[in-house]
C-alpha cells in the first residue's frame, strides 16, 4: 500500500531555530519572539497536529523528545527512520550533528511491541565519510510502483541512494533540483508528494530538461495524476504533504495550513477527488523548522503484531 | 486545530494552560482585599516564591501526563491566575470581558493557543452583549449543570449570557458574599465550591446567599464542609487531576484528612505564598481538555 494508518511522531523538548540545518535549508528563517515562547507555540502546534491526526481516526504513536542532548529538530523524525512492510527498519546518516542524536533504539524497541521487526539496517556510519542520506526528507517513495525519487543535495548522496533502493528493490529515479535563486532543494519531500494516484510535484524546479520529462514520464506511466506546484507554492510548503489513511480506510491528505491556502481551488479539486484534505496550523514550525507537516510524520508500515 | 473538551471539573485531565508568575507587576498594584492586606502587613509574596510554587505544580501535573501550556509573558502584568481569562464549556472556548479590576491584556498572553483552535468555537468579547462580564472563577460545570456565580467580578448579564449560550445545560446562578473585609470576602464561587470526584463537593456555606441551590445536587453525607478560617485559607480552591486523584495545598492537613477518609489520592504542593494573591489552585489552572 501506498499509505499507512501508524504514524510516529516526536514531541518537541527543545524546538529551536537549527544553525547546523539552515545553510543548506532554505525555509529555515529566525523570528524575533523569545525562545520560551517559541517552544511553547511550536508545542502547542504539535499537540494540536496530533489531536487532529486522532480525531481522523489516525494512529499516532507519539514519543517524547528527551531533553538532553538538544535536538532542535526532533519534531522531524522522517529524517532518521522507515519502517517498511517487510519488517525492515532503516536509520539514515544525518548530515547535522545535532540530529544525529534523534535516533534512538529505545523508540524502536517500544513499537516492537506492537509491530513486527525483522530487521534493522542502520546506515549511519556513512557519516564518517561524509555521506548522507536522510530519509523520507531525501527519498519519495512509490510503494506501489516501486519506486524511489530523490533530487540529489548536500543531504542526498546518490550511491546511498541507489544503495537503499536496491535494498528495498525499489527503481531509483534520482535529479536535481532548485530553488528560483538556484540553490539546491535540500530534500525531495519538499518539492514533491506521492500518493496512490495522483503526485503533487514543483516540475519547474527540475531544471534539467531530461531529468524532468524522466521524473514526469515515470509518474505519469505508473498511473499518477501531476498536479504541478509553482515556485511559490512549493515555498509554502504544498510539496511537503503526506498521503495517509485512517482507520476507517479513508485517504487522508495532511498538509500544512499555509499549503492548503496556496493551492487553488482547482487543485484542491483534483486532490479531493483522491482524498480529505487535512490542513493543519504549523506556522511557528515550519517558519523556524523549515520543514513541514510531511517532515513531522515517519510513516510505519511494519506488519501489526 | 486544539481540540478542546471539557463537561466538568473532575474527569481525567488532558489538557490545561497553567499560569505564569513572571515579573507580575509592582506590589503596591492590588486589586483584592486579600492582597491589600498583605502588603498592608509586609507579607505580600515575592516572585522568586510565587515562580517556586506553580513549577512545583507544574512538575505535578507533567508528571501525571498532563499536556501544560503557559500564557505568553506580558510585563508587569499577574498572569498567576489563568482561570479567569477563559473557560471550556463542551468543545466551546469563552474568553469573556472581564471586570475592570483584571482588564483586557490578560487574553493576548495565550492568543497563540486561541489561534489554533476551531474559530467557530470560540467566543470573544465582542460576540457578547457590552454589558457582559464574567471570570472563569464563578463558572463550575457539574453533571450537565453551569454554577455560575454572581460577584464582584461576574453580573447578572454575565448569567444570562452563558445561560443563553449554552441551552441545554441547566445554568444556576449563585450569589456570593463579597466583602472589603479579606477574612469574609469570597473572590469567585470557586473559592467557596468546587465538586470533586463523582459525587462529592466541597462547600463553605457561610460564602454563599442560597447554599441549598447548589447542596440539593449532593447527598449531606458528601459534602465537605469548611469553616470560614479554612476558606480564608481557600480550602475549596484545589485541583482535580482526575476523579480520583486532587492537587492541595500542603498545609490543607484536615482536608487532607477528609479527602483520604473518602478514598482520594492527595498530591500536596507548597502553594501558601500564590494564595495571598487571593487564589490558590484552581485558580491558576484553565483546563481545555479533559477525557470524556
Amino acid at each position: 500500500m501506498q499509505t499507512t494508518k501508524n504514524i510516529l511522531l516526536i514531541r518537541p523538548s527543545n524546538f529551536v531555530f537549527n544553525s547546523e540545518t539552515a545553510e543548506s535549508n532554505g525555509f529555515q528563517f529566525k523570528v524575533e519572539d523569545s525562545k520560551d515562547f517559541i517552544q511553547q507555540k511550536a508545542f502547542a502546534e504539535f499537540e494540536a497536529f496530533v489531536s487532529n491526526l486522532k480525531s481522523k481516526g489516525v494512529n499516532v504513536f507519539v514519543f517524547d523528545d528527551t531533553k538532553l542532548p538538544v535536538k532542535p529538530d526532533a519534531i522531524f523524525p522522517n529524517n532518521w527512520i522507515t519502517f517498511h512492510s517487510d519488517g525492515t527498519v532503516i536509520l539514515y546518516p544525518m548530515f547535522a550533528h545535532n540530529r544525529r542524536h534523534e535516533r534512538r533504539h529505545d523508540i524502536i524497541n517500544s513499537l516492537k511491541r506492537n509491530f513486527k521487526v525483522t530487521s534493522i539496517v542502520d546506515l549511519s556510519k556513512y557519516e564518517q565519510e561524509n555521506k548522507f542520506l536522510e530519509g523520507t526528507g531525501s527519498i519519495v517513495f512509490d510503494h506501489i510502483n516501486k519506486i524511489g525519487y530523490a533530487c540529489l543535495s548536500p543531504r542526498t548522496n546518490k550511491e546511498l541512494f541507489i544503495r537503499v533502493c536496491d535494498y528495498l528493490h525499489y527503481k531509483p529515479v534520482h535529479f536535481h533540483s532548485h530553488d528560483i535563486n538556484g540553490k539546491e532543494i535540500y530534500h525531495t519531500n519538499v518539492m514533491l508528494c506521492i500518493g496512490e494516484m495522483f503526485a503533487v510535484i514543483c516540475l519547474d524546479s527540475i531544471t534539467d530538461n531530461e531529468e524532468r520529462l524522466n521524473v514526469s514520464h515515470s509518474l505519469t506511466s505508473s498511473k499518477h495524476q501531476i498536479i504541478d506546484i509553482t515556485f511559490d507554492q512549493m515555498n509554502n510548503f504544498a510539496g511537503n504533504m503526506l498521503a495517509i489513511h485512517n482507520q476507517n480506510g479513508n485517504n487522508l491528505l495532511v498538509l500544512s495550513q499555509s499549503s492548503f491556502d496556496c493551492l487553488t481551488p482547482n487543485q484542491k479539486n483534483e486532490i479531493q477527488k483522491f482524498c480529505e484534505l487535512v490542513p493543519m496550523s504549523i506556522k511557528t514550525i515550519e517558519t523556524i523548522g523549515g520543514g513541514s507537516a510531511r517532515c513531522m510524520m515517519a510513516e510505519i508500515f511494519l506488519q501489526i503484531i | 486545530m486544539l481540540n478542546i473538551e471539557i463537561h466538568d471539573e473532575t474527569s481525567q485531565l488532558e489538557m490545561v494552560v497553567l499560569g505564569i508568575g513572571t515579573e507580575y507587576g509592582t506590589r503596591e498594584k492590588s486589586i483584592n482585599p486579600k492582597s491589600n492586606k498583605h502588603l498592608e502587613e509586609g507579607t505580600f509574596p515575592l516572585e522568586e516564591e510565587i515562580l517556586r510554587e506553580i513549577t512545583e505544580f507544574e512538575e505535578v501535573l507533567i508528571k501525571n501526563g498532563v499536556i501544560v501550556f503557559r500564557p505568553q509573558n506580558i510585563k508587569d502584568l499577574n498572569q498567576i491566575f489563568s482561570r479567569d481569562i477563559g473557560f471550556v464549556i463542551d468543545d466551546t472556548f469563552v474568553a469573556p470581558r472581564m471586570s475592570r479590576e483584571r482588564g483586557e491584556k490578560e487574553i493576548e498572553g495565550i492568543k497563540y493557543l486561541i489561534d489554533l483552535m476551531q474559530p467557530s468555537k470560540v467566543i470573544r468579547e465582542n460576540d457578547m452583549p457590552k454589558d457582559v462580564v464574567i471570570e472563569g472563577g464563578d463558572v463550575i460545570l457539574y453533571d450537565n449543570k453551569i454554577f455560575v456565580g454572581k460577584s464582584k467580578r461576574t453580573n447578572d448579564a454575565g448569567f444570562k449570557f452563558i445561560k443563553q449560550t449554552f441551552p441545554d445545560k441547566e445554568v444556576i446562578q449563585i450569589v456570593i458574599h463579597a466583602s472589603e473585609n479579606a477574612e469574609e470576602n469570597i473572590l469567585h464561587l470557586d473559592c467557596a465550591f468546587q465538586p470533586i470526584g463523582k459525587d462529592y463537593a466541597i462547600i463553605y456555606e457561610d460564602g454563599i446567599a442560597e447554599p441549598n441551590k447548589i447542596k440539593k445536587y449532593f447527598k449531606t453525607e458528601d459534602l465537605i464542609s469548611v469553616s470560614k478560617k479554612q476558606a480564608y485559607r481557600m480550602f475549596p480552591n484545589i485541583f482535580s487531576i482526575s476523579p480520583r486523584k486532587i492537587v492541595i495545598e500542603k498545609r490543607f492537613f484536615e482536608l487532607k484528612h477528609k479527602l483520604l477518609q473518602r478514598n482520594f489520592e492527595v498530591i500536596e504542593v507548597n502553594y501558601a505564598e500564590t494564595s495571598k494573591l487571593s487564589g490558590l489552585l484552581r485558580c491558576s489552572t484553565l483546563p481545555l481538555k479533559r477525557k470524556l
